[in-house]
């Protein structure tokens, strides 16, 4: 087992689900290391909630395995419920208690202090509703509680099934804030959602499943450690690939004599370093772009390929 | 209780200061009013009206909280995230039980203050205390009951099911009612003999009770491990399913022995038959019965996990599996011959013939359940109507009743013809239930 398996905060091997009149997940296997935001994406019916909820070991799959934290899901369900907190795609709230209330509960069930209540309410911005029903928040705040009340315990793995869904632009950009806090504060979420587009704002790998079978796992951007570059020349120079090519930390994504896009670290001066490079090089640089990737088109390509496979 | 989150959660929701004072001045209320029409004497009648409340508030509406209790976290969508929360299954199950009972029991408690002091202020019979003892743990009981028929049918995981609590409420009424009206018809002196040990009616049933609520907390808690994803045997469900005949059992090897020809083990073991019957019918209604399951559970017999096996054993499977044992005893026993025995055939040979249609009877439910029915359960149901009663009726009218064998149990007919019937219709149910699941197993082998 190479050290990248021993590693994994999330690992699955050959996972079997089936319903009476269908097989949801077909020997599903991949890996997730620690510190991540992975994005679990498919078309609806793809098997991504069946997927979480044999993660979240509220489902027992027919055959394979699954470790969370090191757990496993079938002989260890009450480690991982322990290690873990989930969001269904429809989840539901106590409304006739406050949000305070919720949360006390939250701790209490998970044997956590009373005193965790303030901070996990200050980190999701419910501090100013903790007196009231959790019945009269908006939509978006509930979705905070929630959250709240699946992070109360300080989970090393955090599922989340469609957060984002019926939240406004305004929650959405929040929700993703959030995500990237979480992942600093050191856990390792699993998004599952249709929004592409907001995905790529904090995911820093793609999961796509298809028909219960994964057809990609990719690395889309390390957030906190390369981004995309887009350089383009205002004329063809041949001399740009061959230059890229011998930079330290930079690696080839695409590469024409007009344009290149390339991996980088994200670190500035980086940047810098190489910005300056380019132009003492006498290249012709018209434009030196950050881009996030498109994981809209990495998507549909990837399922039109499994598709035809 | 303090440490029970889940009992403060529900203490949070019940227990609302405005409702308790206004449930305190309605209660107040009947009180007086009772006073005034009883020319204001508070005694024994105010008792019974106390005793009466309690059955009506805390009895009939607490079943129905409790049956609540679970399937109302299906319905809101709570459940999944309490399945995953770190409390245990025992402070899960009895948080929820006393926890969502909490204000009728307020109100209970209110009817049993009144109803103490009204009997000990007058001419209180021991009947009347007896009553009250009963009435308590006859509330508990249908507390319990409700609150474990609603966990097995969450199980099935559908909002249909979870929002079907009402059913389980009007069943659970049922039987409180019932067991209501057989109290208040006790003889409390009457002796019964329960293995030839003399005590009263009032301690049997209450024993009877306590003993029942015990079990239903016991059967809420192993249901609960399951739904907290912990895996374990059928062996508590083994356990109760001897412990039915061997209680109820203590009275029958008396009050039969005489139509058993003296035998009380013979009428000890026809009552476990039954019970154990009525064992595979609960089950088959109670769990789902998904072929995604059964077939995993071919798997580990053929494999020969043997934990595994335990671990998906359906319910109604392992009471099946009691019944050749008690249709061998009733065999070895056959030697005296009871009233019943010497007009018809054996007992013996009548419970092969009821086990004989039970196999059959599985076999439509499973059938049914392999078909994807909706309401698969009361399809069969509809179905075993047919079989059991219009058919036969039908065939009797017509002066056919020797074809009856092939659709029921026929005592009255000679021993081979009934035994072969039942054998018939049991075989052909079988191959067609082999057919089918092998159409269902080939159509998942294509798809997978």
């Amino acid at each position: 087992m190479s050290d990248s398996q021993d590693t994994a905060m999330i690992q699955v091997r050959e996972l079997v689900f089936d319903y009476p009149a269908k097989r949801a997940l077909h020997s599903v296997s991949f890996d997730i290391q620690p510190g991540r935001i992975t994005a679990l994406v498919g078309p609806n019916g793809a098997g991504k909630s069946t997927l979480l909820r044999c993660l979240a070991a509220l489902s027992r799959p027919f055959s394979g395995s699954v470790r969370i934290h090191g757990f496993d899901t079938l002989a260890q369900p009450r480690k991982v419920h322990h290690c873990l907190g989930y969001l269904s795609d429809f989840f539901g709230l106590y409304d006739q208690l406050s949000v305070r209330r919720c949360l006390l509960h939250a701790c209490r069930t998970h044997g956590v202090s009373d005193a965790q209540v303030e901070p996990t309410a200050e980190c999701l911005n419910l501090t100013p509703y903790l007196h009231i029903p959790a019945g009269d928040l908006s939509r978006g705040l509930r979705q905070r509680l929630a959250i709240g009340q699946s992070i109360i315990h300080q989970p090393a793995v955090l599922l989340l099934d469609e957060p984002a869904s019926g939240l406004d632009p305004e929650a959405r950009a929040s929700l993703s804030t959030l995500f990237l806090e979480l992942r600093d504060q050191g856990m390792t979420l699993l998004v599952s959602s249709h929004i592409l587009a907001e995905l790529a704002d904090y995911a820093s790998e793609v999961l796509i499943i298809e028909s219960g079978r994964i057809l990609d796992q990719q690395v889309i951007a390390h957030a906190d450690h390369a981004e995309q570059i887009r350089i383009e020349l205002s004329r063809e120079d041949d001399r740009l690939v061959a230059f890229l090519a011998t930079q330290e930390g930079c690696q080839l994504l695409e590469s024409t004599p007009l344009r290149a896009r390339i991996s980088l670290s994200s670190d500035a001066n980086e940047r810098v370093r190489l910005l300056s490079a380019l132009v003492t090089k006498g290249l012709p640089v018209a434009a030196f772009v950050p881009e996030r990737p498109d994981l809209q088109q990495l998507y549909v390509k990837r399922i039109q390929a499994g598709r035809q496979q | 209780m303090k440490s029970n989150p889940e009992f403060i959660r529900n203490l949070w929701l019940e227990l609302i200061p405005y409702h308790l004072i206004a449930l305190f001045l309605v209660y107040g209320l009947l009180l007086i009013l009772h006073l005034v029409v009883n020319d204001y004497a508070f005694n024994r009648e105010i008792g019974h009206a106390a005793v009466f409340l309690l059955l009506i508030v805390t009895g009939i509406w607490g079943t129905k909280k409790a049956s609540g209790a679970v399937y109302g976290e299906v319905a809101e969508r709570t459940w999944d995230w309490q399945r995953i929360s770190g409390l245990s299954p025992w402070s899960m199950t009895w948080g929820k039980l006393f926890g969502s009972t909490s204000f009728t029991w307020y109100g209970g408690f209110l009817c049993l203050i009144v109803a103490v002091l009204a009997y000990a202020n007058g001419d209180a019979r021991l009947k009347d205390w007896q009553l009250l003892g009963l009435s308590v743990f006859g509330v508990l009981l249908s507390h319990g009951l409700g609150f474990l028929i609603s966990l097995f049918y969450i199980r099935s995981r559908t909002l249909e099911n979870a929002r079907g609590g009402g059913s389980i409420y009007l069943l659970v009424l049922l039987l409180f009612l019932f067991l209501s009206s057989f109290a208040g018809d006790l003889e409390h002196s009457k002796a019964l003999l329960w293995y030839g040990q003399s005590l009263t009616a009032y301690n049997y049933l209450l024993v009877t009770a306590v003993l029942l609520w015990l079990w239903t907390l016991i059967g809420a808690y192993r249901v609960m491990r399951r739904e907290l994803s912990y895996s374990g045997g059928p062996w508590v469900w083994i356990v109760f399913l001897w412990f039915l005949p061997l209680f109820f059992g203590g009275l029958a090897v008396d009050k039969y022995a005489m139509l058993m020809a003296g035998n009380g083990a013979k009428a000890w073991w026809l009552l476990a038959f039954g019970f154990w019957v009525a064992g595979v019918w609960l089950a088959l209604f109670v769990e789902p019965k998904n072929p995604v399951d059964l077939r995993a559970l071919l798997v580990a017999l053929k494999t020969g996990q043997g934990r595994h096996v335990a671990q998906l054993m359906p319910a109604w499977l392992t009471a099946l599996l009691l019944l050749p044992l008690a249709i061998a005893a009733l065999y070895l026993m056959s030697s005296s011959q009871s009233l019943w025995e010497v007009k018809m055939i054996g007992l013996a040979q009548l419970a092969t013939l009821a086990f004989l249609f039970l196999l059959r009877d599985i076999s439509i439910f499973l059938l049914l359940a392999l078909a994807k029915k909706s309401r698969a359960d009361i399809s069969a149901v509809i179905y075993l109507l047919v079989l059991y009663l219009l058919i036969p009726w039908i065939l009797d009218a017509m002066g056919l009743d020797r074809l009856q064998v092939f659709f029921c149990p026929s005592p009255e007919q000679p021993l081979v013809w009934a035994m072969g019937g039942a054998l018939t219709a049991a075989v052909i149910a079988l191959v067609f239930l082999v057919r089918r699941w092998r159409r269902w197993s080939s159509a998942q082998a294509s798809i997978a």
